[in-house]
């Protein structure tokens, strides 16, 4: 038992990486509320990377920097992407008080 | 002269014999009620007259020269085009007149021209439509019926065979109105497909048969006769079958049960009685001068065939005898004119099935000729009594005085001889014809059938038994006078029994015309097959029949170890002859006799007290048609519609409704409504979708994967090649391997464990089993597979 709690392996980034991941996913695919689903898709986001490092620990040599770089990089993207979201949910809530997803049908059909 | 060189308009000659009647059948069906009653006759009675025309002059010049050169067997062949071609099976819609099929020929136009114009007369009174329609079918048929007798092939022959089939179906539900007349015709139609059924596995069967002989895969078509009548193909004929018999006897049989289909035999001859339902020049068109005869033309078209299987000929001439004699003794007590009239064809046929049976082939054509003239001519003269009933009814009716008869019914009739003078004249020499009285038709034919079956001996057979059929047969006459005459008199003597019959009058020209062509035909057509004598002379016309027909069919059994062939006709001396015509002559007079001291002045008090007395029960025997109907509704028809009601709950209502189609309609509801809940247009579902699919294709992709590890033989040496599947890791894995089995990780020559995905170890040294630990980099789990890789080392 005190193996799992405090001997620390690959293991646990990888089974955090998939909790994270599910509850952003879950979040995308549950919530109604446009600013949260765009929250849980950050987290996705950092699952991702997480997963990205440990596995580069896992196998990679110890000063191969590959996956930091490419986490690095996702980080960056997912801040531009976060800044383009929340403009158009700011520019949606403007105009309709409400960023319900539901709500949201004018472009349908 | 050439006979391929025979065409008119590019098309064989021959095709358009059948060709002319169907393009009437054409017009008249397809313009129907657009053209008057006036131009419908004219077409169908027109074309009729052309193909009997043609007829006429095929069989007199191109046939007569092939004839007088003595190829009349061979005649003229026409093959107009390749039919169906598959493997080694090929037809070709092919056309043969041979002097057998050029008798049916001349007979069925001849008769059928004569019958189409005495409907003119007899059909006036229909609409516009149904007499266009009558009109069609009429030529339907005869086309169809020349096709029949034209074929050159089985499968030609049977388009024809159905063809007239239909079209007897179509004519008797004529007055489809009246559903006892419908039903008549869908009995009709379902008592020869069981016929029909037999026909087309005879006809297999003789495929089957000759298809490995050398007469196979010739220009001609593996089921053409000339084929199959090739001496080539007899071997096969007289090959072992079944129980050692010879496949003859198969084919023959079978053939012969669609022939009893087609000609009313026993025991498929119930629906010809019904049949009666149809108008009545259709009963005497169809049902007694041609359709029913092409059994009889059938058997005789493949002689050769049933000379080679004396069993075969003993079946065909006891049912011939069978059915001669049980449907005289129903027509004792029928008192419908028509249904008298259909029994008596039915023992005619039967008359004609023996003399086929007895190898007397051209007894049987002959019979089947004058048989079509008197028959037709009684029919005509039956529809002649009928119509002038009808004018009766009608004159009542008109007067506002109770009708009391109806048209067919002969104990409300009598007395009409001097209503109907032409009528029955020749209405009297047709029964003088069928009761076998000279000089008339029937005389000669229905002689030459007697004296052929006297004295008939062929291999296997008993000795007697051509004497038994001879027997059987005289009876079978003497019981044809006595009821031919019966209805005579009923019909044409004593006083009229009706209000109705006193009002009959005599049919107008169209219809009284055909009657004195048909019986002057029943008059003189006997003296074409006159017996030969020694003592006397005749000049050759008087048995030009028989040298007429002699080539198309075969004279001899077929005996193929014998050293001299084996005729079937013995010559009897004159005395014979003269003999047993005299005793013929004299049955017919005792018959006819004894109806008209009975029946001479209508029914007398005898016919009453014996009816009612000693002969309650064969009076009651007869009148039920010896329950044929009764007994084949209980045995078959009731339980075939239990069955057929069965089929209807369980594969109809429960397979086919519940299951295929309303259980399909559900499926794709069910998946309808499935779909509706996923495209509700938002795109989170659509989402869910997304996952829910990466994670099956992950979940399946995995499946597939599991920790293993394979070997071979290379060299004396075994390679083992460890496959950690995704589950454990994959390449990260750290592996362990006892290859010697002694339980013991191994380890390498320096000393470290051996983990290389790839190992090799000697032959030798390899232990029974072979264990691999393989522990997975993240979850520290180990796995172990363990493999026996050979026997127990010595």
């Amino acid at each position: 038992m005190n193996d799992i709690l405090f001997n620390i392996g690959y293991a646990h980034f990888l089974v955090l990486a998939a909790v994270l991941f599910l509850i952003g996913m879950l979040g995308v695919l549950i919530r109604r509320n446009a600013l949260i689903i765009l929250m849980s898709v950050e987290l996705m986001l950092n699952a991702a990377n997480m997963t990205l490092i440990a596995f580069s620990r896992m196998w990679g040599k110890s000063e191969a920097l590959g996956a930091h770089t490419f986490a690095l990089m996702v980080i960056g993207v997912a801040a531009a992407e976060a800044a383009v979201g929340l403009a158009i949910v700011v520019a949606v809530f403007r105009g309709r008080r409400n960023v319900d997803v539901d709500r949201l049908t004018t472009l349908r059909n | 002269m050439d006979p391929q060189s025979l065409k008119i308009l590019g098309l064989p000659m021959l095709a358009w014999v059948p060709l002319l009647p169907l393009i009437g059948a054409f017009l008249t069906l397809t313009l129907g009620r657009r053209i008057s009653k006036r131009t419908a006759h004219t077409i169908a009675c027109g074309v009729v007259l052309l193909a009997c025309a043609l007829s006429i002059y095929l069989v007199a010049v191109p046939l007569w020269k092939q004839f007088k050169a003595g190829a009349g067997g061979v005649g003229i062949e026409q093959t107009v085009y390749t039919w169906i071609e598959v493997g080694s099976f090929k037809a070709q819609l092919a056309f043969r007149l041979d002097t057998l099929s050029a008798v049916m020929i001349l007979i069925v136009t001849f008769v059928g021209a004569l019958i189409h114009i005495y409907s003119v007369g007899y059909m006036h009174k229909e609409s516009d439509a149904s007499y266009a329609r009558y009109f069609g079918y009429l030529n339907l048929f005869t086309g169809s019926m020349l096709i029949l007798v034209l074929a050159a092939n089985l499968p030609v022959m049977f388009i024809g065979w159905e063809g007239v089939g239909l079209c007897s179906f179509l004519l008797i539900g004529f007055w489809y109105e009246n559903e006892s007349y419908a039903y008549a015709g869908r009995k009709a139609f379902i008592v020869n497909r069981i016929g029909d059924f037999c026909f087309l596995l005879g006809m297999f069967l003789l495929f089957w048969a000759v298809k490995d002989t050398s007469i196979a895969n010739t220009a001609r078509g593996s089921l053409d006769f000339a084929n199959l009548r090739d001496p080539a193909a007899g071997p096969a004929y007289v090959a072992g079958f079944w129980g050692g018999e010879r496949l003859s006897a198969a084919a023959g049989i079978l053939l012969f049960i669609g022939a009893c289909g087609k000609s009313a035999q026993l025991p498929l001859f119930v629906w010809l009685p019904d049949a009666m339902a149809g108008p009545t020049p259709v009963s005497a068109l169809i049902h007694a001068a041609t359709m029913v005869t092409a059994g009889v033309y059938m058997v005789c078209r493949m002689s050769f065939l049933y000379t080679a299987s004396t069993t075969a000929m003993i079946v065909v001439a006891t049912i011939g005898l069978l059915t001669a004699l049980a449907a005289a003794f129903m027509a004792f007590a029928q008192t419908d004119l028509k249904k008298v009239l259909a029994y008596s064809t039915v023992s005619q046929l039967g008359f004609m099935f023996v003399a086929a049976g007895t190898g007397n082939w051209v007894a049987a054509i002959f019979h089947l000729g004058t048989h079509a003239f008197f028959k037709a001519c009684l029919f005509l003269g039956a529809g002649s009594v009928m119509h002038g009933m009808e004018h009766g009814m009608e004159h009542l009716r008109e007067h506002g005085k109770e009708v009391d008869a109806t048209s067919g019914d002969i104990t409300k009739m009598g007395g009409m001889a001097k209503h109907m003078p032409i009528t029955r004249a020749t209405f009297m020499i047709s029964c003088l014809a069928i009761a076998g009285i000279f000089p008339f038709a029937g005389f000669f034919s229905k002689d030459e059938i007697l004296a052929g079956a006297w004295g008939v001996n062929p291999p296997g057979w008993p000795f007697w038994y051509g004497e038994v059929l001879w027997a059987g047969l005289l009876l079978g006459a003497l019981g044809t006078a006595f009821y031919m005459w019966r209805l005579y008199f009923l019909v044409f003597s004593g006083k009229e029994r009706s209000e109705v019959a006193k009002h009959a009058h005599e049919s107008p020209v169209s219809m009284t015309m055909p009657l004195v062509v048909l019986a002057f035909c029943a008059t003189i057509a006997g003296f074409i097959g006159l017996p030969h004598l020694t003592g006397i002379k005749l000049p050759s016309i008087m048995h030009g029949l028989s040298s007429w027909l002699a080539p198309s069919v075969t004279p001899n059994w077929y005996m193929p170890n014998a050293a001299e062939p084996m005729v079937i006709a013995g010559h009897a001396s004159d005395g014979l002859t003269f003999g047993l015509m005299g005793v013929a002559l004299l049955i017919g007079v005792v018959g006819i006799g004894a109806a008209y001291v009975l029946y001479g002045h209508g029914p007398s008090k005898t016919v009453e007290r014996l009816v009612e007395g000693p002969l309650a029960k064969p009076y009651e025997a007869s009148k039920a048609k010896l329950w044929f109907d009764e007994i084949y509704d209980v045995i078959i028809v009731r339980p075939f519609k239990v069955v057929a009601r069965g089929l209807f709950e369980v594969v109809d209502r429960f397979i086919i409704d519940t299951v295929a189609v309303n259980g399909s309609a559900f499926i794709v509801g069910l998946f309808g409504r499935l779909s509706r809940w996923v495209q509700n247009g938002q795109v989170q579902r659509y989402l869910a979708g997304v996952v829910v699919g990466a994670a099956l294709v992950f979940f399946i992709a995995d499946c597939g994967r599991k920790p293993d590890f394979t070997y071979k033989l290379v060299n004396n040496e075994y390679e083992f090649r460890a496959e950690a599947g995704a589950g454990v890791g994959g390449a990260n894995a750290k592996l362990r391997w006892d290859l010697d089995g002694n339980g013991i990780d191994d380890i390498d020559a320096s000393g470290n464990p051996l983990d290389a995905p790839v190992v090799k170890i000697r032959e030798g040294e390899v232990g029974t089993y072979v264990t691999l630990k393989i522990e997975d980099p993240i979850t520290r789990k180990p796995v172990t597979i363990t493999k026996r890789i050979r026997e127990e080392v010595q």
